[in-house]
């Protein structure tokens, strides 16, 4: 009597009763995107500070960048160095060029609107100034300023608008694009115009390095007793500025989503399981194994995670639309390590909200499936 | 090779909703030649008891027999008298407090809980009396859902269930729906159903119930035919007298106890009845 165990199709009994309730399914399926929506524009968001973050270091071209000792990001610590160190650097053999930055924050003034920014002042043609612009152009004088195209936004400025930055008056000669980060936006001015700002024209902040031998170069730099980081080092440095301010913020919302996620398919799910008791006491009464009553609901609740997914992304790219048409400051960009993250927490979700739905379906007694008498 | 396929019938005209044959007739058709016959079901002793003390309830009590192969036996009895509950001891579905239940070569009242789903999928077959089919699986894939629980899948499964469809008389309705079969066809799905393991032995819950008088006896006969023709057994808990008719033994259960029936018909405690020998 012994049945012969053969490989192929089965009947997929738990997707069919899963989806035998559409609209419910199709709720659930809504609510689980939701949740994935969310996930995904938190990764989004996440991703797009990355990148705005390290925008400087990403354009600038520069392989190296020698800071004050003991400073290792441009964005969260200060950093001041003679001017003299440009000559240094640059009579190193392996350097084909090296400019003085000077970068610090600051609030711009426009009237009576304020804006975050982080003033960055190089010598006119060299590297370090705005890489792509909008409209306009560099600055070449000293009392002129290009500003990063959501700065305009945000403060309704165009080429030739005035504004004060530190007390001083600014003429609007540019606007940058992507250059902007989510908490404050690039003005490019002359160096020697950050000399005036700061009342100091013997110093810079950083000298940005060009070299064919970044490893040469910074070892010799850093034997002479200069403070040398790759491009690398300076932009991990100024992303972990946003993972200690944010990052716990950031894992607090994805587990709430996470858990918002899982309870919807565990309350589907479920209630499922409830409702169709009887008939699982049928396929128990039929010889159905725990080990496949187990496989029934977790492959309900993966399917439904997954059909969350689908929504999830569909309503990712509207609510991306919608987040960068009202706060543009957010940069939402999604990578696919992100959607593959997104991808397995749903499937995470799906496993851990069967939890209960199994719990409940093994004490599903088969006898159900009889009448009394 | 599908199990047991070698001992389906051969292909029969299609049964008909209508009358097909006369149940007291088929009760005679079969012969006395089962003196032999190895014993499918042995029941020893079964007694269950719900709860313990002074609130303690003894629905089945001593109940023994044997059901051979190809035996038709009817629980008969009152409302309450502990049928179902004897059904489910015997479809391994509630464990006895006392006595013993052999099927298959285990006993259902000490084998391990992991061994009794395959015990269930393999050796034997249920009829409901709700028909109980799976209302999101058409009717082939209720039959075919069964053979994938006992580990047949993919072509093997899918043709073996349309060829017990077929057999029943629902070749043409494959791709239905429960919710569109008649009540009729809905039991002959399920006794597709139970029959798609090729298990020895059938446990069937009031299998006429819910069927009007022309399909009760319909599926009188499809079971005796099951039981002549393939020597399947068959154990039916049943108030329906029609079903008198295709039963080698009648058993009475009353009280939870078995007795003798109350027209003085057969019943388990006659001797001459055990291992089959008729009257």
């Amino acid at each position: 009597m012994a049945a012969v165990a053969v490989g192929g199709a089965r009947v997929p009994f738990g997707r069919r009763t899963l989806l035998a309730d559409r609209k419910r399914s199709a709720l659930s399926a809504a609510g689980v995107g939701l949740a994935l929506m969310l996930v995904l524009l938190l990764y989004g968001i996440w991703n797009g500070i990355d990148d705005r973050l390290v925008a400087f270091e990403d354009h600038a071209g520069a392989a190296l960048y020698v800071a004050q000792p003991g400073t290792t990001s441009m964005l969260s610590e200060v950093s001041v160095l003679p001017r003299s160190t440009v000559a240094t650097v640059t009579a190193d053999p392996g350097v084909r060029w090296a400019v003085p930055v000077r970068g610090f924050f600051s609030v711009t003034h426009v009237g009576d609107t304020r804006v975050p920014t982080y003033v960055v002042g190089t010598e006119p043609g060299r590297p370090g100034g705005p890489w792509e612009l909008a409209a306009g152009r560099a600055p070449a004088a000293d009392d002129e300023v290009t500003v990063g195209q959501l700065f305009a936004r945000r403060a309704g400025v165009a080429p030739g608008s005035r504004l004060s930055i530190l007390g001083a008056e600014f003429t609007v000669v540019g606007i940058a694009r992507d250059a902007d980060m989510f908490m404050a936006s690039f003005a490019f001015m002359t160096h020697a115009a950050t000399d005036r700002l700061v009342h100091s024209d013997a110093t810079t902040s950083f000298v940005l390095v060009g070299t064919d031998e970044p490893a040469a170069v910074q070892a010799r730099l850093a034997a002479a007793g200069l403070n040398v980081l790759t491009r690398d080092q300076i932009a991990a440095n100024d992303q972990a500025l946003k993972s200690q301010a944010y990052t716990a913020g950031m894992k607090a919302m994805l587990v709430v989503a996470f858990g918002i996620g899982a309870l919807v398919v565990a309350l589907t799910t479920y209630t499922g399981v409830v409702e169709r008791r009887r008939e699982y006491g049928i396929v128990k009464a039929l010889g159905a194994t725990k080990p496949r009553l187990l496989g029934i609901v977790v492959g309900q609740s993966v399917v439904l995670a997954g059909l969350g997914l689908i929504v999830g992304v569909v309503l990712y790219g509207a609510g991306r639309r919608a987040l960068e048409a009202v706060r543009p400051e957010y940069a939402v960009s999604l990578s696919p390590g992100a959607l593959l993250r997104t991808a397995v927490a749903a499937i995470l979700m799906g496993l851990v909200a069967s939890a209960v739905p199994a719990h409940r379906l093994a004490a599903i007694e088969p006898a159900v499936a009889f009448g009394g008498g | 090779m599908i199990p047991g396929a070698a001992r389906l019938p051969g292909p029969r005209p299609a049964p008909t909703d209508g009358p097909v044959i006369d149940l007291r007739d088929t009760a005679v058709a079969r012969g006395g030649a089962r003196l032999f016959a190895p014993v499918v079901l042995s029941v020893e002793g079964l007694g269950k008891t719900f709860g313990e003390g002074h609130t303690a309830v003894h629905p089945v009590r001593h109940v023994s027999f044997d059901v051979q192969e190809g035996e038709i036996v009817l629980i008969m009895g009152p409302s309450g008298s502990g049928k179902t509950t004897l059904l489910l001891m015997l479809g391994a579905m509630l464990r006895p407090t006392a006595g013993a239940v052999h099927v298959g070569g285990v006993d259902l009242a000490t084998a391990p809980g992991r061994v009794l789903p395959r015990l269930r999928s393999r050796h034997l077959g249920f009829i409901f009396q709700d028909f109980n089919l799976l209302a999101s699986l058409s009717a082939l894939e209720n039959v075919e859902y069964a053979l994938n629980l006992a580990g047949v899948r993919g072509r093997p499964a899918r043709a073996r269930a349309e060829d017990l469809l077929g057999r029943v008389g629902l070749g043409h309705r494959l791709g239905a729906r429960p919710s569109t079969l008649s009540g009729g066809e809905q039991q002959r799905v399920a006794i597709a159903r139970a029959l798609a393991n090729d298990p020895p032995l059938l446990l069937a819950d009031e299998p006429t119930a819910n069927l009007d008088a022309a399909n009760g006896r319909s599926i009188g006969a499809l079971l005796r035919d099951l039981a002549t023709d393939e020597g399947r057994s068959c154990v039916i808990v049943t108030h329906d007298e029609r079903l008198r008719g295709i039963a080698d033994r009648v058993l009475w259960l009353d009280d939870g106890i078995l007795k003798p029936t109350p027209d003085g018909g057969l019943h388990a405690d006659h001797a001459p009845r055990r291992r089959g020998v008729r009257d």
